[in-house]
């Protein structure tokens, strides 16, 4: 279910990112329905509150954990003698000592009491403007949406780096300078998404894991990219004669793309790290780890949104750039 | 006024989205302008040149 939602999503961005073509300005409903996409998209991710499931209040109050959570208030009654409230899948009591008016909530406050092992509330919450909610989880908290948008421009670039290979292997065969653009300008973009998804990185990571660099495994290896990439466009500058230019760029991506996959999905996943995912773990991560754990429902469809409206513009900015360079070549 | 001033103070991840949306909006209307742009000079060119396009596979409005 996770990887169909995933895989539609970068499946229908790229179909409506390609309309009309690749090289033609896009048109006026399409330039302005991303618009729209984006603002929802941030709304999306940034507005919904974080709750705690039943399972994870049964957790917090086993490991004694003194913080607040936030949960549902689902299949609950009320035991009026001693105002308590009693929800079937939470192994401990809910003390209602301040008197909360508890009928009309879907939501309350809790925090977990180690000395009499119960959960006192103390506050009640609204759904926000959309109500619905993602998964509280306390070493991350409201961080957890950086998921949302951090993954996805890195998933951006993979996708770039694809393209530009894709066309370097069509030059190759056809000996069209277009193919060229294409991959060069391809190539520049998936750049700019990997080094967004590197500074996103480090500004989490020093919240999370207090320095902006660790070298973490997925952290070295989105790095070596950079270092790849970055060559690639030293090779370029190095080459006055368009023609050799053009086949050694071709090559250079055509063997570079063969080490995207190894450095953004596998060598973080077999290397022991602080990302999550990473050897030792025993998931394959949030993302595409088959657990719900970091990503409940709710999450894993604004992150297949999110990703969608992150194809739809990385299409866009592909469309200028492959324009600005036909027409430099034109001038 | 003051109760939605009352509000953002208590809620302050909408004072993030509030921000986050005015820079998507600024970076929007940035790529609609350079959009634009890239139009007009290959409308220039194109009215320069018109031939240019037949040997050039499909650059401007194929």
């Amino acid at each position: 279910m996770k990887g169909l939602i995933i895989a539609s999503s970068v499946i229908l961005g790229i179909i409506i990112g390609l309309i009309p073509n690749l090289i033609k300005e896009k048109p006026f409903w399409w330039k302005y329905l991303i618009g729209v996409l984006f603002i929802l998209n941030l709304v999306l991710i940034l507005s919904p509150v974080l709750v705690s499931d039943h399972s994870y209040a049964n957790y917090i109050a086993k490991t004694e954990i003194e913080e607040p959570i936030t949960l549902e208030l689902k299949d609950y009654t009320i035991n009026s003698a001693r105002d308590t409230l009693i929800i079937s899948t939470i192994n401990y009591p809910i003390i209602n000592n301040s008197n909360y008016d508890v009928t009309t909530k879907e939501l309350i406050e809790v925090k977990f009491n180690k000395q009499n092992k119960h959960f006192s509330i103390i506050g009640t919450k609204d759904y926000s403007i959309i109500p619905i909610s993602y998964p509280l989880i306390l070493e991350l908290k409201e961080r957890i949406k950086i998921m949302v948008l951090h993954v996805p421009t890195a998933w951006i670039s993979v996708l770039a780096y694809l393209l530009s290979m894709i066309y370097s292997v069509m030059y190759l065969r056809k000996r069209d300078y277009k193919y060229d653009i294409y991959a060069h300008s391809a190539a520049g973009v998936g750049v700019m998404f990997t080094i967004l998804a590197t500074v996103t990185g480090m500004i989490w990571a020093k919240f999370n894991w207090g320095a902006y660099w660790n070298w973490d495994p997925r952290q070295t290896s989105i790095f070596m990219l950079l270092i790849i990439y970055f060559a690639y466009f030293g090779l370029r500058s190095a080459i006055e004669n368009s023609e050799t230019r053009a086949r050694l760029s071709s090559v250079y991506l055509i063997i570079a793309f063969t080490t995207v996959p190894f450095f953004v999905f596998i060598l973080p996943r077999i290397s022991s790290g602080l990302h999550p995912g990473a050897a030792g773990e025993g998931t394959a991560g949030p993302v595409l780890g088959g657990g719900a754990e970091m990503l409940n429902h709710n999450l894993l469809i604004t992150f297949g949104y999110s990703l969608f409206c992150f194809t739809l513009l990385f299409f866009w900015i592909l469309n200028l750039k492959i324009r600005t360079e036909l027409l430099n070549k034109k001038w | 006024m003051v109760e939605n001033m009352n509000f953002l103070e208590q809620n302050t991840l909408y004072i993030v989205l509030i921000i986050s949306l005015m820079i998507w909006l600024g970076i929007f209307f940035y790529l609609i302008f350079v959009d634009k742009k890239i139009t007009r000079l290959e409308k220039m060119i194109l009215i320069d040149n018109p031939k240019t396009d037949k040997n050039n596979s499909g650059v401007i409005n194929e």
